[in-house]
């Protein structure tokens, strides 16, 4: 308060000023329509600019929600079609989850989600991030989930060029979130950059033909058994915020089968 | 001895001549309009606290538009002119500066200075004026309005200073140190 006195001491004149100015102002007003016309245009333009600016901010914080729903409605409408397509009686289920740590950040390949086992999230559900596969669910708490993304450069994920070309193995690269190799195409696949790199769904963790990346270059040489290709992930981990789980209730049923205690050869 | 009683009789009569004669010396179409009171504001003591000079012009224009009924604009004029006085009269000021109570004159300070002081003043409050009156769509006019009534008003205020005020013959005292200078 003391301060704020001494504020006002300090500027007392600039302060009385502009209160004259106003009250002169506010007199002109009362006195001449142009000069009254002219003020509320002015006033009427300034506050249509600051609405304007305000309902930009709140149609953009809108749009983040509408574009988090589009993205939940596409996972729901992908899995429909996948579900249509194998005509199985159990179609993939999609649930949305918070990105609370991205692969990248502190030179970790592992995203963390804000939904755990209470939220039903189970390990071995896939990811999908911005429409693109991400990862599955390895790890989870009550309340968050330990997800093993596609940068992690242990893992191999099957992915195919396309939906009808030949299956690869897709392979991180360490330290590198935003591309992938993906290797062992045989030189018969005609593989250029731009082309769509897909899940095929045989690992059981997304349907087939989720998008992946795109291709970005082509390795290897004709003396090369194999083509390797560069692919763009298209998860974008770095701007990563919202996520797609999915899950089918066959998954458990594997899961349980592939760890059964009496696996003997 | 106190600066105050003199400026406002300066004031005074400046204001009683503004309201009852010059306010109708309007020329050229209305872009030369006189404005005599200007030069009682103008004899504002150097040295008195800056928001003297603003609360004498806001009084002294605010009398103007109750009078005149022009509802404000020499009020807002005055007001700007209050403001920016202690800065018109230290960038007018001479390589000795200027002493405490010291009024801007001609005959000590120079015509040329005293005109440009003058110039500064009544363009500061002539283009508050005449830019409220017409509004941002007639800038040109506003300027043209500024700079020829500020010609104007610089004019008649070295003729008032020429006619009214110029030093007494008993005012040049002789007065030396030296007795047989």
């Amino acid at each position: 308060m003391r301060n704020l006195f001494a504020l006002l001491a300090r500027t007392h004149r600039w302060l009385l000023f502009l209160l004259i100015w106003g009250l002169a102002l506010g007199w002109m007003n009362s006195t001449y329509s142009h000069q009254r016309t002219a003020l509320s245009k002015w006033s009427l333009h300034a506050s249509g600019s600051w609405l304007d600016a305000a309902g930009n901010v709140q149609d953009w914080t809108h749009l983040a929600e509408s574009n988090r729903l589009v993205m939940l409605e596409n996972a729901r409408l992908r899995s429909e079609l996948e579900s249509l397509k194998a005509r199985s009686r159990e179609p993939w289920k999609a649930s949305s989850a918070r990105v609370l740590r991205t692969p990248g950040w502190n030179g970790s390949p592992w995203m963390v989600l804000g939904c755990g086992g209470r939220d039903g999230a189970m390990p071995g559900s896939g990811i999908l991030s911005l429409g693109f596969a991400a990862g599955k669910i390895v790890d989870t708490t009550a309340h968050e989930s330990l997800v093993l993304s596609l940068a992690h450069p242990k893992a191999q994920w099957s992915v195919r060029m396309g939906q009808r070309g030949q299956a690869g193995r897709l392979v991180a690269r360490e330290g590198e979130v935003r591309t992938a190799l993906v290797k062992d195409i045989p030189w018969a696949q005609l593989v250029l950059p731009g082309d769509t790199v897909m899940t095929t769904g045989f690992d059981g963790v997304f349907p087939p033909d989720i998008p992946v990346g795109v291709v970005e270059d082509v390795l290897g040489t004709e003396a090369d058994e194999f083509q390797t290709a560069v692919v763009a992930l298209g998860a974008n981990y770095p701007a990563s915020r919202h996520v797609i789980w999915l899950n089918q209730g066959r998954q458990s049923r594997i899961d349980s089968l592939s760890n059964s205690s009496n696996l003997a050869p | 001895m106190n600066a105050l009683p003199p400026f406002l009789w300066t004031l005074g009569w400046a204001t009683v001549g503004q309201v009852l004669l010059f306010r109708y010396g309007v020329f050229w179409g209305g872009y030369g309009l006189l404005a005599i009171h200007i030069y009682g504001l103008l004899k504002m003591p150097v040295g008195w606290p800056p928001t003297t000079y603003l609360v004498l012009s806001a009084g002294a224009g605010a009398l103007m538009d109750v009078i005149c009924l022009t509802g404000g604009m020499h009020l807002a004029a005055s007001v700007t002119l209050g403001m920016a006085y202690p800065a018109l009269t230290s960038a007018l000021e001479s390589r000795e500066g200027l002493r405490q109570g010291h009024v801007l004159d001609p005959y000590q300070d120079g015509w040329g200075r005293y005109a440009a002081f003058v110039a500064m003043g009544v363009g500061l409050y002539w283009g508050v004026m005449f830019g409220l009156q017409n509004g941002w769509s007639l800038l040109g006019r506003s300027v043209a309005q500024t700079l020829t009534s500020a010609v104007l008003n610089v004019g008649a205020f070295l003729l008032i200073q020429g006619l009214l005020n110029r030093p007494k013959r008993g005012d040049a005292r002789n007065v030396s140190a030296y007795p047989w200078s």
